[in-house]
């Protein structure tokens, strides 16, 4: 069963050198970018790297990102943690080539790699990840920020600008589409390990 | 704990994800496990979304090195472009001795100008049209006129023919046309037409505008 949550200290000590780095960014400081640059590049490339699949694009969208902290450092207001405010810019920047994506590119075609799975966990994140990629992007974004990037309701209600209760729909909703792709997905995935035997 | 404290099982159901991301405030943490230790779908579900948690978080070892030279640059173009107007801004600055000085000087130049286009004589004799009067009259005499609908266009044709009327625009919206009288009419002669026009029976309206030869 789940441990109760016990970093707070180290959350807050994080907290406070993310928000010393961006007021360093304010200054104009470039080593304190570098820093918070490398501070954010796993978590925002992870979080990216889920919703837009093609790492060229997520290295695009993650600079595009931390363009816009070089830029707009001056307007953030320590009413927020400094990663609510950065994902917040990651969120609208995310949705944006999202849906460039699904206008401009055919659906992606995970036949070819399915064919290559051999473990039953790396079939089960082939699944989730085929299963992810059919969801609606505000769909896709509330799992991956919960999931991965462990945001509470109220911290995701601040980076999507929505209610808390809109956030709980959504993975509600999410959760359930889910539900119903996943078994049609293992089903398909079935057949392909048949027709290799 | 008292009764009203426990939740139910929907809202623990839809609370359950936050529950695994280990992000609840200790009171609703408390509150899940006991609605949790008691309901079966619930651990049921918290396993599914364990898994699930699991299969989205191990993607992130594949993270590459950061390299920052592209966003550098872009940095540096960006400071390039800022520097070159913050020094067009302190040459000014330097020029005009302060800022006040600067901003004064604008905002008399801007005065000026505004000054000037009001007072461009082009810019008086600017003519314009109204709602009622879309097009711009041609020099000399011309007249308004509304037919009845069951006209047809010969007939039409035929009137005006008869009067050396031409139609300069129309119909518009309301089925007024604007027509010109002949050349080198004289008043009494466009009297006359009028007068005839209001007679006619397929005439609604008629009416002469633009009286250019000062009558």
């Amino acid at each position: 069963m789940l441990q109760a949550g016990s970093g707070s200290n180290k959350r807050k000590r994080a907290d406070d050198r993310e928000a010393a780095l961006l007021a360093g960014v304010r200054r104009a400081d470039r080593a304190a970018f570098a820093d918070l640059y490398r501070c954010y590049h796993p978590r925002l490339y992870g979080y990216l790297r889920r919703l837009l699949r093609d790492p060229g694009l997520v290295e695009e969208v993650l600079d595009d990102v931390m363009l816009v902290v070089w830029k707009d450092a001056r307007k953030f207001r320590s009413e927020s943690r400094v990663s609510t405010w950065i994902f917040g810019i990651a969120y609208r920047k995310a949705l944006s080539a999202m849906r460039s994506a699904r206008r401009y590119h055919a659906p992606l075609d995970y036949g070819a790699d399915l064919d290559a799975i051999a473990g039953s966990s790396a079939e089960i994140d082939e699944w989730i990840v085929a299963a992810l990629a059919r969801l609606s992007p505000d769909h896709q974004q509330v799992m991956v920020l919960t999931y991965l990037s462990g945001f509470s309701v109220q911290e995701i209600a601040q980076i999507a600008g929505c209610p808390a209760n809109t956030v709980k729909t959504r993975m509600f909703h999410a959760r359930r589409r889910l539900k119903v792709l996943l078994p049609t997905l293992a089903g398909w995935t079935e057949v392909k390990k048949h027709e290799r035997q | 704990m008292n009764a009203s404290d426990r939740i139910s099982h929907e809202q623990a159901t839809r609370t359950l994800p936050w529950l695994i991301n280990n992000s609840l405030p200790e009171a609703e943490r408390v509150r899940i496990y006991e609605h949790a230790s008691a309901c079966l779908a619930c651990r049921r579900e918290l396993d599914k979304l364990e898994l699930l948690q699991q299969s989205i978080s191990r993607g992130r070892s594949s993270v590459p090195q950061a390299d920052m030279r592209a966003i550098n640059s872009r940095i540096d173009a960006l400071i390039e472009r800022n520097g070159r107007g913050r020094l067009l801004l302190a040459r000014l600055q330097e020029f005009f001795g302060s800022p006040w000085r600067l901003a004064f000087v604008a905002q008399s130049a801007a005065l000026l100008s505004i000054a000037a286009i009001a007072w461009w004589p082009d810019a008086r004799d600017v003519p314009f049209r109204t709602l009622t009067q879309p097009q711009v009259l041609p020099q000399g005499e011309s007249m308004r006129a509304v037919f009845s609908p069951d006209l047809t266009d010969v007939d039409l044709g035929i009137l005006l023919d008869a009067f050396q009327l031409g139609v300069i625009a129309g119909p518009s919206d309301r089925g007024v046309y604007t027509l010109a009288f002949a050349d080198g009419s004289t008043s009494q002669e466009r009297e006359a037409i009028l007068v005839s026009l209001w007679e006619n029976p397929h005439v609604l309206f008629a009416q002469a505008v633009n009286r250019g030869d000062g009558q």
